[in-house]
């Protein structure tokens, strides 16, 4: 950690923030390639809002067949919502990724700019198209990449061009790179991996084989989480770096440790999606010693977090700083659970119910979103600031942003808690029933369930919303 | 400050553990390839999107059950059914007698028990409320004709959708109101041609002449002995699942 900041854990965000410089003589296309990825991420994040939305009403029983009527059910919404919530990090990270590019790959060549088009060209043809086609049902109806395999050659060609671009920079020094380099650089492949894995199923023999299909495609789906948490993570130490002015912690010792432990669980703990299908005893052994592992990562994280909140933090707020505070606090929560749905037992009685939804809701919108609007936040700052806006402050750092990004946490919470009381509820009565019984909800549950789902997600949608009308507007302003 | 040659040390490390680990899943002697039927039930079922609200082994959404063990507890007429006209949150799939059949053979293939479960099961019978209900008909001892309409009406799937005093998550009503909205009249037209524009199909077989008036006769009762029949259900609650049989892992 910084010499000025002795006593300080590794939270990065939690220095004080350098002066908001604004950065002169940058490559025209490497600020196009951020502010556009950043209004991708944002135009992503917005659809599977209300897809999101529309889904969580369909989730009540009275209203499904109306919906039905008018075209609409779980076919469409459902991935909908999934895949462009898998984009939304994707492209926000993608943001800051340039970001990064924007100060250390100096001018764009000619074909870094090839390649740049070819990028946002494929991505964007193939949200549109996966969106369209999505609508008129057409899709894989495979979980996360749900939509027909054909776009997922544009993504992947859109993919290879970005992995280009980011190794034609840091390719030569990539072993004196900071830590987040590092996660960026593994997760830039290990998505291309993952992904390939995700599509086992277009080999006719994965497919004729439904057991061995699913071990395939719960290692794919839980590595791909694995990828895009990598370039989360990065994001958090990479913006903390530079709003801190310090960087020290991202070539410490504490720094790679930690993200050895992460990696090794994003590597290898898919396997406890999977204690309950048919596979090697070594898989189920390695996953659930593995997860254990991340006890080390909660007890640093609840370490971070007493220091946290022991610190009287006399500065002004700041949008970036709160959004990552809340994803600490996220981190603690999510991380607890994590460990404790990884024992065998509890995850036999636990899997298949809205437990796993909270779960996962917790970790994407607590986590991953707070963080990526974090940078989100950071990235967009300094283009409103090169507009001749004096400080960022004055333009996302106000007191109604304050007011909209405690809402947004404070309605994620209850979303979060309501599905893992309805989901252990649910886990105890199915477990209560004979092998050959048909699980039917209590009475209380069936009547409230959809109702809660609809009513705590549209708490979310409301401060999301929000959130977007401040953000949207000045993200499509913004010239690069 | 970590080297350059630890930091490949320690990628080298992960990367031998994510290897390793893939080729253990990819190894698996465990393989259980599908009947070409099975095959064209599992291609119906992705088209459709089934996973977006099932789940097989627990992999896909919580709107509706977990299928991988539903194939010996679902009724081939009620499956028939669900996948043509649909019910409440379910759409109606439309499906042909051949697709159906598929589908069938497909869920037939993933219901093996011995291979793996998608839900936990420790309990017995008697937990369910339709059990419950059964035993609480058994202590009341309604009359003959009640009797007989509960025999059919257990017999023709209708307990897949609904529930014993209450209105189901898939928002097939509460029998036991239904002579408040329903007369006797209106009551014969859904029993023998089902609501299906509200998502119930019709019954399969269809009610004998005699079992229609049974059936009635069984509403009724439920609507007067509402309280007796609430109260008998409560007496047998409580739980019958053993914590003590919770396994490590479920399968080995």
């Amino acid at each position: 950690m910084s010499g000025t900041l002795p006593d300080r854990p590794i939270a990065a965000w939690q220095v004080e923030p350098a002066p908001v410089s604004v950065t002169q003589a940058i490559d025209p296309a490497r600020r196009f390639a951020t502010l556009t990825f950043l209004r991708g991420a944002l135009v992503a994040v917005a659809i599977t809002l209300i897809a999101g939305f529309l889904a969580a009403l369909y989730s009540i029983p009275a209203l499904a067949p109306a919906m039905q009527s008018i075209g609409l059910d779980m076919r469409q919404l459902r991935p909908i919502h999934t895949v462009f919530a898998t984009s939304w990090i994707f492209l926000g990270a993608a943001a800051v990724v340039y970001r990064f590019l924007e100060d250390q790959g100096g001018p764009a060549t000619s074909g870094d700019r090839w390649r740049l088009r070819v990028q946002v060209l494929s991505w964007a043809g193939a949200g549109a198209g996966i969106l369209g086609t999505l609508l008129l049902r057409i899709g894989s109806g495979r979980e996360y990449v749900g939509f027909h395999p054909a776009f997922s050659l544009l993504i992947v060609v859109g993919w290879i061009c970005y992995v280009w671009n980011v190794y034609r920079v840091i390719g030569r020094s990539f072993w004196q790179q900071p830590i987040y380099v590092m996660m960026w650089g593994v997760a830039l492949f290990f998505f291309l991996y993952t992904f390939a894995e995700q599509h086992a199923y277009l080999l006719p023999g994965v497919f004729a084989d439904p057991v061995h299909d699913l071990r395939v495609q719960w290692k794919a789906t839980g590595t791909l989480v694995g990828s895009f948490n990598l370039f989360v993570y990065g994001t958090i130490i990479y913006v903390g770096g530079l709003i801190a002015g310090d960087d020290t912690y991202c070539h410490s010792k504490t720094a790679y440790a930690l993200f050895f432990v992460g990696l090794l669980n994003s590597f290898t703990n898919f396997g406890h999606h999977t204690y309950h299908l048919p596979q090697s005893a070594w898989v189920n052994w390695i996953a659930f010693v593995v997860s254990m592992t991340e006890i080390i990562v909660l007890a640093r994280a609840v370490h971070d977090l007493w220091c946290l909140v022991r610190a009287n933090d006399p500065r002004p707020f700041s949008a970036t700083r709160a959004c990552f505070t809340a994803a600490k606090w996220w981190t603690v929560a999510i991380l607890f659970s994590s460990v404790l749905i990884s024992i065998p037992p509890l995850n036999a009685v636990i899997h298949g119910t809205y437990v796993v939804t909270g779960h996962a809701m917790g970790a994407t919108i607590g986590i991953d979103t707070m963080i990526l609007l974090g940078g989100v936040f950071w990235v967009l700052g300094e283009f409103l600031g090169r507009r001749g806006l004096p400080v960022t402050r004055t333009a996302l750092d106000t007191r109604n942003m304050r007011r909209i990004i405690i809402g947004l946490n404070l309605g994620v919470a209850a979303l979060v808690v309501w599905l893992h009381v309805s989901g252990l509820v649910t886990a105890i009565h199915r477990a209560a029933l004979a092998p050959n019984e048909s699980y039917v909800a209590p009475a209380w549950l069936g009547a409230s369930s959809g109702i809660m789902f609809a009513l705590t997600g549209a708490v979310v949608i409301v401060f999301f919303a929000l959130l977007l009308a401040r953000v949207m507007p000045r993200a499509f302003a913004a010239r690069a | 400050m970590v080297t350059p040659t630890a930091k490949k040390i320690l990628l080298s490390v992960l990367l031998t553990g994510f290897v390793v680990q893939t080729a253990l899943v990819y190894s698996d002697e465990r393989h259980e390839p599908l009947s070409n039927a099975a095959v064209r039930g599992r291609e119906i079922w992705h088209r459709d999107a089934c996973q977006v609200c099932h789940q097989l082994y627990g992999n896909g959404g919580f709107l509706g059950p977990d299928l991988t063990n539903a194939f010996g507890r679902v009724d081939p007429v009620r499956l028939r059914s669900l996948l043509t006209v649909g019910s409440g949150q379910m759409p109606a799939f439309r499906l042909t007698d051949d697709e159906v059949n598929d589908v069938r053979e497909f869920l037939r293939s993933m219901d093996r028990p011995d291979l793996g479960r998608g839900e936990l099961r420790l309990g017995t019978e008697r937990g369910t409320p339709w059990a419950r209900f059964a035993g609480a008909v058994s202590a009341l001892q309604p009359e003959a004709t009640v009797r007989r309409g509960w025999t059919a009406f257990a017999t023709r799937a209708c307990t897949g959708c609904h529930q014993p005093l209450a209105p189901s998550p898939t928002a097939a009503p509460d029998l036991s109101l239904a002579t408040q909205h329903l007369d006797r009249h209106a009551l014969l037209t859904v029993l023998t041609g089902g609501r299906v524009e509200r998502g119930m199909p019709s019954p399969v077989p269809a009610f004998e002449p005699g079992e229609l008036n049974d059936v009635i006769a069984f509403i009724g009762w439920m609507a007067v002995a509402r309280d007796a029949i609430a109260q008998r259900m409560a007496m047998q609650t409580g739980t019958s699942m053993n914590w003590r049989a919770l396994p490590w892992w479920e399968y080995r």
